[in-house]
């Protein structure tokens, strides 16, 4: 009968331990399952900061880029696809100066994994086709217009990370614009030398006269202005040989504050004869 | 006789048992002191990279108190008097005039500072 009594007080003991050693475990478990899952949280947030600083530091470069870029392609009229060429060739010029530094390299590793970003696109666009959503940086002055040179930039990062099972990935657009409205003054700067370039033209003014009057009076109603300076010298016939300089100056762009705000163009001949009246 | 040496042998083992977690559970914590020390860095770091230093200013962040330490790093420490201390380091990119600058975010949990 005591032995029986002694025997159930050893199994009740016995129970007692193991439910208050299992219910300490249990927890000590879960106490662990929260500390991976915040390590994950750390890792993430660590992440997402450092995407976060990579993708202003591309955004500087990408407006300092796009500053430079269009201040030369001002001064030598170049063509959308030179200048977006000139742009990327840059930008990835500079992405790779920085980013191959050994001390950048290691700010992008996080827990023996690296942090990968990679450049998707860079495109050359007006304002007005720009998606609303977007957020954009004003490079040069302080207002935008409808028709002010914009660059986006599609940028894409991405972390694995097995061993703490940590999966990062997004997609960022960053867009940088200029109130210079470039791509409007190329194609009124392209369309007035083509009108000009090489053809003969007889009107009973002066040569200057003749380019304000037909050639520059229109542009006005867009904002733009025109500086330029006329040489004319005779030919064996009545005609002169006209040479043509001129820029086009936004004065929305110079008004906001800009500080490229002319675009040059090439040179451009034309004959001119100044007709008597008599003629 | 027998019950009280059964139970004796199992209070043994139950208090070693306790005593093994015990060592455990303090490593546990510690790694949560130091987890929630990154934790804080992490929300100091993206302040800072949203909200840049001004030179010679200040910024107080969950209770962290930041300054420049030097040219080069920020030093941010708990106003309020903790018995643990964990530093930990963070680093910045900021682009100042065409170049990049990296900045070293010193945060000490506790009361080192």
């Amino acid at each position: 009968m005591r032995d029986k009594r002694g025997f159930l007080i050893a199994i009740a003991t016995l129970l007692i331990a193991i439910t208050a050693l299992s219910t300490m475990y249990t927890y000590m478990e879960i106490y662990v399952f929260y500390l991976s899952m915040k390590k994950k949280v750390i890792i993430l947030e660590e992440i997402d900061r450092k995407s976060i600083n990579v993708a202003d530091i591309q955004f500087h470069l990408l407006s300092q880029t796009l500053f430079d870029e269009v201040k030369k392609a001002s001064r030598k009229c170049l063509n959308k696809k030179d200048l977006v060429k000139n742009i990327r060739i840059e930008y990835m010029k500079s992405t790779t100066q920085i980013w191959s530094q050994k001390e950048y390299e290691k700010y992008l590793c996080i827990e023996n994994k690296s942090l990968i970003f990679k450049v998707v696109g860079i495109y050359i666009r007006e304002y007005k086709s720009i998606e609303k959503s977007n957020t954009y940086r004003i490079v040069d002055g302080e207002n935008i217009y409808p028709r002010s040179l914009c660059s986006i930039m599609e940028i894409n990062f991405f972390y694995n990370n097995t061993e703490y099972g940590v999966f990062y990935e997004k997609n960022e657009t960053l867009i940088a614009c200029m109130p210079l409205r470039y791509l409007k003054l190329y194609n009124i700067g392209y369309d007035i030398i083509s009108r000009l370039q090489n053809k003969e033209f007889s009107y009973s003014t002066s040569p200057r006269d003749f380019v304000e009057k037909y050639i520059f009076s229109d542009i006005e109603k867009d904002g733009i202005a025109a500086e330029y300076s006329i040489t004319c010298v005779p030919r064996k016939d009545a005609y002169y040989v006209c040479m043509l300089d001129f820029s086009l100056i936004d004065i929305y762009a110079k008004k906001s504050g800009a500080t490229v705000y002319r675009v040059k163009f090439p040179r451009v001949k034309f004959y001119y004869e100044e007709k008597t009246e008599e003629g | 006789m027998i019950d009280i040496f059964c139970a004796t042998i199992i209070a043994v083992l139950f208090v070693s048992a306790v005593l093994f977690s015990k060592d455990k559970y303090s490593h546990l914590f510690r790694v949560q002191n130091m987890l929630e020390c990154q934790y804080i860095k992490e929300k100091i770091a993206r302040r800072l990279l949203r909200n840049p230093l001004e030179k010679d200013g200040e910024i107080v962040i969950d209770s962290f108190l930041c300054r420049w330490a030097s040219s080069s790093k920020i030093r941010c420490y708990n106003t309020n008097t903790n018995s643990m201390n964990f530093t930990v380091n963070s680093k910045l990119l900021y682009y100042d005039d065409g170049e990049v600058k990296t900045v070293e975010v010193i945060v000490v949990c506790g009361n080192e500072g």
